[in-house]
């Protein structure tokens, strides 16, 4: 079994390098199964990890209340199901208020006290002077390359800025320039350290290893 | 007689005054514009539409007209109205400002001032001062008396009253007390009115609504025509004042009163002569603006106005005023009768020539006179009729055709040529050439190749159809059979038929749009699935970089360090793992999906089996499903026959909500780690965050680190503990600061680690887990039952081992485990464990072994001290570690940095260990290569490696709801704890080749780019 498992691997892995060669069908096999085998997985993962356990501690214990709960969630998706109707499609937007809303909230609250705080209390300890001034700088140039409310438009739609500002909007773009590269570069490096595992792989099923 | 002629009968006009002074203008609501005005004249609203915003032109001309009067044409009124007025009046009182103003108004100039009324004040004084001089001359005080008792009366003086009598009025025959009682009334009405402000014609119907025409007359008493003189203001009138009254400008213009309603009403043809407007309509100036009607009369001095018409009044020579043809005359072409509102409805038989003619027009005005001007006096005379009448309800506000030299000023700065699309368009002017692109300049370059247009004829069909077609229709820029983008476009069967029917539409001839059609290929669906060779390249070169290391060809670069700097990060995070103690729970997230799974694995594999290692107990979770598959994988493949899921290691359940999942789940653990994955019990109490010791997150994008940072790290006191793909390290690395877990990153740290786990497996002896020999008899029971195993392993193995060398070297390797349970004494299914056990059950416990016992057959003790050090440096350029015996299968037992300088008390046979004495005074074993002596070594120094301790505590502090029978194992297991990575150092040199040969491959393309542009393709 476990033999299968590698040579389907193999095959597979095969079957997506082929795309070098251009859009095939072996690559959309695979890319195929790939997409339905994850999510096959994670239909049957939702369901005996969480609606299952969910009706069991909810309506499973004959408790009026908690089947009240828990055919809360039951309705809401139902009502997430009606978005494709044009009548009844109003209906799915409570679901939505709920999880727009309430993801707002939480977002926002986790973003002030987990990254926005810690993170303007953290700069500059444990870094020396150049490094506190290079994040100031960066982060204060970045900010004023993205202002535009203030700006001089000519007749002709054309911003102008004040010199000054377009000085520091020139560097917050150089910081911009470099975050974005440092992206890339550091993608096309994953990109290698998957592909190399993947000939790693390969190889191990050829030789053996 | 005089005496009927009470002021009331004027009260109209008294009521405008006192309605101006009170607020109230209902009584002429029809004039309201006008009041409007002036209300609001002191507020200088110059942006306000309307009537005054929209007529500057008062302001120009007004201005104009003060600044030239003081010249030469309005000295006399210069000095009555030197500085008060406000120029901006409009209607009949703005336009009346230039006849000058009154002292009254110089010392007042604030005072609101009806639209009628107030401006005319300078008529009283002008009046008072021209009476008073008649009164000298004549003795005649009517004027003043009627002021003073509101009555009129005439002095005996009539004759001099009668000088007084304008021109026009001195036709009526008989006029003697009849014009004496007008000019008094006139007169003593100089204090609430001036009359002049408005249309004569409105003057006569004041006086002759209400008054019947024969009493009149009869009235009039027998006053000497001859006798008349004009009055002395009317004689003051300079001849050369060419400016016409701007109240007849706008009042007549506004009221579009037509010629012959004048002619009738007030009896300027009778003054003027038909001429007047014949004149009018002969006017050159049919483009004129009438609203320029004052400024081009005050700046053309020579021509004649009004104002002569008005002098023409007070000489005794009644001549008709010459109208010259001018433009300044030509807003009078209002007035022409085709151009007006039909006129009311007035008797016009007989042709108007004096005043009794009329009056006696009037007579079949729909205006009912009253029997005698007593009934008049106190008749209430609506004013707003006036404004009902037909003529005036098709009057509309004056909408200056404002030109743009009337501009308001606020719209002064707003230019519609500068902002309106087109003009936007024509200011995109042509660039230059030279400053275009490079690429735009090759377009260019290539439009001007294109081939002109054919010569041939036009279409005769086409050339029937549309005449002119060749000027409509030129033929198409297209050269059949020539090389052309035509050649080159691939058009469908539908194109080529709507080709087709265009070029017989507007191609030269028949043939050509034949030859045009058959050039065109057939059309063919475009390939799918064509090869880039450029790509192909690329592809290739990089697979090749990336794989001949793996034959052990090209391979660049060193391996990534086999020790981490200490204080660094990567230290950091291995500490946090290295610390953790037996039993200790660690949350373990393993958040990323399938595409990287073959970077993120590897973190995966080296951290459990860290863990593992330690004896603490992985919680896996994700919000990641298919994460949470590879680690529980993983988990799997390193518990394979040793550890026991749901007891050693757990896979929790997938955390769903993304970040209201994972907020859910920081504050709700027990419910998502009760259960695994498959939704079997966990056996897990775990009440909060806190009681994981450590929480490890596995992700592949900043996203991930987010969620977990802002949901999770701040409701904890356990460190967390990151390690990130190569991708998400650059927005990895701030975080780093607020997590003191450590952060790991890419494969470089991950093969460090993974080096350093592999160490301490290696070090480690095999992991003899308890295994429990008789079944559990206890139900499952609802409510929790906590049980507490203390299990302590402490495996002194013995084991003999006899080489054939001269070394003879026994290991004993003695196995004992004392299991403690302490917990429910009525269970009975407490696992037992075999006290001993023989090692190594496995193969690769079984080549530890054979590793560890050839380091003990080259060193050979001494015990003789030496009376000289040989110092020894530590070359390096990070931490080294120091080892128990002289091999990398021994453990570690000491860490010296860069630079470090030690003792060295011996060395191996072949000089590639050195034996190194340790600061605490611990002895330890350090690579030849890492170390640069400071001196030679005497080779009788050889310190024989200690001998490997082959002791594991394990101990689990199980807190757990058994709701299933263990499965009972009967022989004991060992657990491979090494790391799995297959080809790990040559992974990391394909990496670096690939990295190489990518930035070659950009700057090559790149190089190759500039090329090609320059040489034009």
């Amino acid at each position: 079994m476990d033999n299968i498992g590698l040579i389907a691997g193999f095959v597979l892995t095969l079957m997506v390098f082929s795309y070098v060669l251009g859009d095939n069908i072996l690559y959309r096999i695979a890319v195929y199964v790939l997409v339905g085998l994850s999510a096959g997985y994670i239909t049957i993962v939702t369901v005996e990890s969480v609606l299952i356990p969910w009706f069991i501690r909810t309506v499973g214990t004959g408790n009026p209340v908690n089947t009240g709960i828990g055919l809360i969630p039951v309705m809401l998706a139902t009502f997430l199901l009606l978005k494709t109707s044009s009548r009844l499609g109003q209906l799915g937007n409570l679901a939505i208020g709920f999880i727009v809303g309430i993801g707002a909230a939480v977002a926002l609250v986790g973003a002030v006290t987990g990254t926005l705080i810690p993170l303007t209390l953290s700069t500059g300890r444990g870094f020396d002077i150049l490094n506190t001034f290079i994040i100031f700088v960066g982060v204060i140039s970045t900010l004023i390359y993205f202002q535009y409310s203030f700006a001089r438009r000519t007749p002709n739609g054309r911003a102008v800025r004040l010199l000054p500002v377009q000085a520091i909007s020139l560097v917050g773009q150089s910081f911009i320039v470099v975050t974005l590269g440092a992206l890339y570069g550091a993608a096309i490096i994953t990109s290698l350290t998957i592909f190399s595992e993947r000939i790693a792989f390969l190889l191990a099923q050829v030789m053996g290893r | 007689m005089s005496d009927k002629y009470n002021k009331d009968d004027f009260s109209w006009l008294d009521d405008d005054d006192n309605n101006k002074n009170q607020g109230q203008d209902d009584d002429f609501p029809d004039l309201d514009w006008l009041t409007d005005i002036e209300d609001n004249e002191p507020k200088r609203d110059e942006r306000r539409l309307g009537v005054t915003g929209e007529l500057p032109w008062l302001d120009d001309s007004h201005t104009q007209t003060e600044e030239e009067a003081s010249e030469d044409t309005f000295d006399w009124s210069k000095t009555d109205q030197p500085q008060a007025k406000d120029n901006r009046r409009l209607g009949v009182t703005g336009e009346l400002s230039w006849l000058g103003g009154t002292e009254e108004e110089t010392e007042t100039p604030s005072t609101p001032r009806s639209g009628v009324t107030g401006q005319l004040d300078w008529r009283k004084s002008s009046f008072e001062e021209q009476l008073e001089a008649a009164e000298r001359a004549a003795g005649v005080d009517w004027g003043r008396d009627a002021a003073d008792d509101n009555t009129y009366s005439v002095d005996d003086n009539e004759d001099a009253l009668e000088s007084e009598i304008p021109e026009w009025l001195r036709g009526a025959e008989p006029v003697d007390e009849e014009l004496a009682s007008f000019a008094d009334a006139f007169d003593a009405t100089a204090d609430v009115v001036d009359d002049t402000a408005l249309p004569s014609w409105m003057d006569g119907n004041m006086f002759d609504d209400n008054e019947d025409e024969t009493a009149l007359i009869e009235d009039e008493g027998d006053t000497n025509e001859e006798d008349l003189v004009p009055p002395a203001w009317m004689v003051d009138v300079p001849e050369d004042i060419n400016e016409s009254p701007s109240w007849l400008t706008g009042v007549t213009r506004s009221a579009e009163v037509s010629e012959d309603d004048l002619a009738t009403e007030d009896g300027l043809s009778d003054l003027f002569g038909d001429d007047l407007f014949a004149d009018f309509d002969t006017a050159p100036t049919e483009e004129a603006d009438d609203f320029d009607l004052l400024s081009q009369l005050t700046a053309n001095q020579g021509s004649t106005g009004l104002t002569d018409l008005l002098n023409s009044t007070a000489v005794e020579t009644p001549d008709p005023p010459e109208i010259e043809d001018d433009d300044d005359l030509a807003w009078l072409r209002d007035f022409e009768p085709e151009a007006t509102s039909p006129a009311p409805p007035v008797n016009r038989q007989t042709e108007i020539q004096d005043v009794d003619d009329f009056f006696a027009s009037l007579e079949d005005t729909p205006l009912e006179f009253d029997e005698n001007l007593d009934e008049l006096a106190n008749t209430d005379v609506e004013f707003d009729d006036l404004f009902k009448d037909p003529a005036f309800n098709e009057v509309a506000p004056a909408q200056p055709q404002t030109p743009d030299t009337f501009r308001p000023e606020w719209l002064s700065n707003v230019s519609i040529s500068e902002v309106s699309a087109a003009a936007i368009v024509r200011k995109q002017q042509d660039r230059p050439l030279e400053d275009l692109p490079e690429r735009l300049q090759i377009l260019h370059e290539e439009g001007l190749n294109l081939p002109a247009a054919s010569n041939a004829p036009i279409n005769p069909e086409i050339a029937q159809l549309i005449p002119d077609v060749r000027d409509a229709l030129p033929p198409a820029p297209v050269h059949v059979g020539a090389s052309s983008i035509a050649e080159k476009i691939v058009l469908t069967p539908d194109q080529t038929r709507k080709v087709g029917i265009l070029a017989n539409l507007s191609a030269s001839s028949a043939a050509a749009a034949e030859a045009l059609l058959s050039d065109q290929p057939e059309a063919r669906p475009a390939r799918r699935f064509a090869i880039r060779f450029d790509r192909l390249l690329i592809t290739v070169l990089i697979a090749l970089s990336v794989i001949l290391p793996f034959f052990g060809i090209a391979r660049i670069g060193d391996l990534p360090p086999s020790a981490m700097v200490g204080g660094s990060r990567q230290e950091r995070a291995f500490e946090q793992v290295d610390g953790l103690e037996s039993g200790d729970l660690v949350l373990f997230a393993a958040e990323y999906g399938a595409t990287s799974a073959g970077e993120l694995d590897t973190y995966t594999d080296a951290i459990l089996r860290h863990a593992i290692l330690r004896g603490a107990r992985p919680v896996i979770v994700s919000s990641n499903p298919v994460g949470l598959l590879r680690a529980d994988n993983r988990a799997s493949a390193i518990a394979e026959g040793a550890l026991v899921r749901n007891r050693d290691y757990y896979v929790g359940r997938y955390i769903v909500g993304s970040t209201i999942g994972m907020r859910s789940f920081s504050q709700d653990v027990s419910s998502l780690t009760r259960l695994d994955v498959q939704g079997r019990s966990t056996g897990l109490e775990i009440t909060s965050l806190d009681d994981f010791a450590l929480i490890v997150v596995i992700v592949e994008n900043t996203e991930s680190i987010r969620t977990w940072v802002e949901q999770v790290a701040p409701l904890t006191e356990a460190p967390v503990l990151f390690a990130s793909s190569y991708a998400a390290s650059p927005l990895a690395l701030p975080y780093e600061a607020i997590t003191q877990g450590g952060l790991l990153v890419g494969y470089q740290d991950a093969y460090t680690y993974s080096r350093l786990v592999d160490e301490i497996a290696l070090d480690a002896p095999p992991i003899i887990l308890p295994t429990e020999t008789s079944t559990p008899t206890a139900e499952p029971t609802e409510e929790p039952v906590i049980l507490t195993e203390e299990i302590e392993a402490s495996p002194t193995a013995t084991e003999e081992t006899v080489l054939t060398e001269e070394v003879t070297q026994t290991v004993a390797s003695t196995a004992t485990i004392e299991p403690t349970l302490t917990g429910d004494p009525t269970q009975e299914n407490a696992p037992a464990v075999d006290a001993t056990t023989q090692s190594p059950p496995s193969p690769t416990v079984e080549a530890t072994i054979e590793e560890a016992e050839a380091p003990t057959e080259t060193p050979r003790a001494t015990s003789e001290p030496q009376d000289e050090e040989v110092f020894g440096e530590v070359s390096a350029q990070q931490a080294v570690n120091v080892r128990q015996g002289p091999g990398r299968d021994f453990p570690v037992v000491g860490v010296l940095q860069p630079g470090d300088r030690v003792p060295v008390l011996g060395a191996d046979d072949d000089n590639s260990w050195y034996n190194i004495r340790l600061e605490d005074g611990t002895e330890g074993w350090i690579s030849a290569q890492l170390l640069e002596l400071e001196g030679e070594l005497p080779e009788a120094r050889l310190v024989p490696p200690s001998s490997r301790g082959m002791t594991l505590n394990v101990s689990y502090r199980r807190v757990a709801q058994r709701t299933e029978e263990p499965e009972p194992t009967a022989e004991a297991v060992t657990a491979d704890l090494t790391t799995t990575i297959p080809y790990r150092d040559e992974r990391w040199f394909g990496m670096t080749l690939g990295i190489i040969t990518i930035v070659l491959i950009i700057a090559i393309g790149n190089l190759f780019s500039v090329i090609q542009r320059r040489r034009g393709r």
